[in-house]
């Protein structure tokens, strides 16, 4: 293992412009930062894009226009220097079926230059992964965990993560998320992660971006976002009475409307008797979607 | 590199211990009874038969999708796959001569050695040609349809020569084969079994097979670098 | 050193943050020269983004509560009894301000009041 040096950068991602097309589906001029040292949580629906994105950013796929810039160096020209300092967790495709986590160890040091045994085998052991079992008699909580420790023993400054709680219980989530914190305690590392748990999010992630429909509609601090959105449950006659522009989207039920804010403040000082309860990233997400 | 090739042993290692049995099993019973074409068969095939499983193997838990996140370079990835091929061919090889020299010179004596080694380059730069463009098609095509291709391109020339054979008629055979006589004399060469001209021919067609390996790589290397995953 | 947010308050969690450290520096519990958990540390600890631990730190050395030293942390700053005086002040204005709506509510005159606050003030 050789040490490694850090690479101090304003920006982790910078993503500009980002478009690919597939048959079915099209990602149109995705744009967006990652400062140094954040959480960024990316939401949307199956199909949304996430991974295409995530794929994108790696040079998985190949981008049809726009710009990546992964810790400040350009992907084309240093491949093989930013994947040394990205760990990955994808979806799809990992190790073999007969292989037990010390036969990928032995493979993994000799892949990578900043492989770390020692941290690797002590993550192991902190995860409660068994050394000799073979990655198919894995329960599906094992497999996300030993992914993130394979991500993570080359100490990485940015960790790319794609779905990675998915299939796994609360509890392990949690342990999970706290593993994220432990990991950004260092100012230098941060982490993009696509998540249909928004709950999740809405605890670590520092910024939260949403893909819908192959667009990103916005990305924003989390906490700005939770503390200016609010939803309003009102009648349908006292929902036809608002103007377009005071609210992002709403949704009827058969006793009334469900209507999505943008900004609180503002519309309390327009209608101060209504009553705005507060509005969870899911909410958002939700009531997002339903906007004609 | 080594930890790729590490990789391609542990995971073969199952299929490996069976195949091992199967090979001391013939081996043995080349031994015994002096008849090694069995052996010689089973060696030609595993040569063949293990990098098609290696592939099987990468495409099923979609490695190439983890590897490509990793800071190898695709290139590397190829290489390595072609590598593998070759330790495969090589081991083989090395077992077909030891065991079937070993058979040989218990039956006939030392002399057979020369004629066995000869046998065993044709053969290798058969199965070095049939494997660069095997693995070529597993690159392009995937495992599922490249081992297909590869069938293929194994049975077309055995089955054309088989039907010209078969249809054309006997005289046509024959003054055909006259006229490639007169038209390249060294065949006659071949005919008579000059020791000079056999052992260059094998060594060109080894040399020659090489090269289409090493065509094959940078033909795949080049599919790769422009895959998309 | 105790820091509890509550999801479900009004009140945004960086300020939350902040009303607690603020008392803790002017009942005494902090004291000038203490060293504050990193922003970072205290958001992983109460599971929050870095951004709004780093916007509570923001606003408690502006209110001039604490300094920010690179690469060392963040400290309780020194000269806080002019704060620690004031606040007390607006306190006690507060409670002063409660006391009389309380004495209008059951028609107490201010004659009446100020003879209640003396009685009280001597008593302890």
């Amino acid at each position: 293992m050789t040490t490694m040096e850090r690479i101090h950068c304003d920006y982790a991602i910078e993503a500009k412009g980002l478009c690919k097309s597939f048959d079915d589906f099209q990602l149109q001029n995705i744009s967006f930062s990652l400062p140094c040292g954040t959480i960024m949580g990316l939401i949307g629906e199956n199909g949304a894009g996430k991974t295409t994105t995530l794929k994108l950013l790696l040079g998985m796929l190949r981008r049809e226009q726009g710009s990546v810039r992964l810790l400040n160096l350009l992907p084309e020209e240093n491949e093989a220097e930013v994947k040394a300092h990205t760990g990955t967790v994808l979806a799809q495709g990992f190790f073999y079926e007969e292989l037990s986590p010390k036969q990928m160890n032995t493979i993994l040091r000799r892949c990578h230059p900043f492989w770390d045994e020692a941290y690797f085998l002590q993550l192991l052991k902190q995860f409660g992964l068994p050394l000799q079992k073979r990655y198919k008699d894995m329960s599906q909580g094992m497999r996300a965990k030993l992914k993130l420790a394979a991500a993570m023993a080359p100490h990485p400054q940015l960790l790319l993560l794609d779905e990675p709680t998915s299939g796994l219980d609360p509890v392990a989530r949690s342990q999970f998320l706290d593993l994220l914190l432990e990991f950004i305690q260092d100012e230098t590392c941060s982490i993009l992660l696509s998540s249909h748990i928004t709950s999740d999010l809405e605890k670590v992630a520092d910024y939260t971006a949403y893909l819908h429909q192959g667009q990103l509609l916005f990305c924003e601090e989390t906490s700005v976002l939770l503390e200016h959105y609010a939803v309003v449950r009102c009648g349908w006659q006292d929902f036809q009475q608002l103007l377009p522009e005071e609210y992002v989207s709403y949704r009827k039920n058969a006793f009334g409307c469900d209507v999505l804010i943008r900004d609180r403040n503002v519309f309390s000082a327009r209608h101060p008797e209504a009553v705005l309860d507060p509005a969870s990233l899911e909410t958002i997400m939700t009531l997002y979607a339903e906007r004609r | 590199m080594l930890g790729l090739l590490l990789k391609d042993i542990y995971n073969l290692k199952k299929t490996g211990r069976t195949l091992s049995l199967f090979l001391v099993l013939y081996g043995a019973f080349a031994v015994l009874s002096g008849e090694f074409s069995i052996l010689s068969g089973l060696c030609a095939m595993i040569a063949v038969l293990l990098p098609i499983s290696a592939f099987s193997l990468d495409q099923s838990s979609q490695w190439n999708v983890y590897a490509v996140t990793l800071p190898i370079r695709r290139r590397l990835l190829v290489t390595s796959r072609y590598v593998f091929t070759l330790l495969c061919l090589g081991v083989m090889t090395a077992l077909q001569i030891l065991v079937g020299g070993f058979v040989l010179v218990q039956s006939y004596g030392i002399s057979e050695m020369s004629d066995h080694l000869l046998t065993c380059l044709f053969i290798d730069s058969v199965l070095l040609f049939l494997l660069s463009l095997g693995c070529a098609a597993l690159f392009r095509f995937g495992p599922e349809k490249g081992r297909i291709v590869m069938m293929a391109i194994a049975m077309l020339p055995a089955a054309a020569l088989l039907l010209f054979t078969k249809l054309m008629p006997e005289a046509m055979l024959l003054t055909l084969s006259d006229a490639a006589f007169r038209a390249l004399p060294f065949l006659s060469a071949f005919k008579n079994g000059q020791p000079i001209y056999l052992w260059s021919a094998a060594l060109f067609c080894l040399a020659a097979s090489l090269l289409c390996f090493g065509l094959s790589c940078l033909y795949s290397c080049r599919y790769m670098e422009k895959q998309e995953f | 050193m105790n820091i509890i947010i509550s999801n479900a308050s009004e009140k945004p969690i960086y300020e939350q943050i902040t009303a607690q450290i603020k008392a803790m520096v002017l009942n005494g519990s902090l004291a000038e020269g203490d060293a504050l958990p990193s922003m970072r540390l205290l958001a992983k600890e109460l599971r929050i983004s870095v951004i709004t631990t780093k916007r509570a730190y923001e606003e408690l050395e502006r209110d001039g509560f604490i300094e920010t030293v690179p690469g060392k942390g963040s400290f309780v700053a020194a000269g806080n009894q002019e704060l620690l005086r004031e606040e007390q002040l607006r306190i006690t204005e507060e409670h002063l301000a409660r006391a009389i709506e309380s004495a209008r509510s059951c028609s107490l005159s201010l004659s009446q009041l100020q003879e209640m606050l003396a009685l009280l003030y001597q008593e302890e």
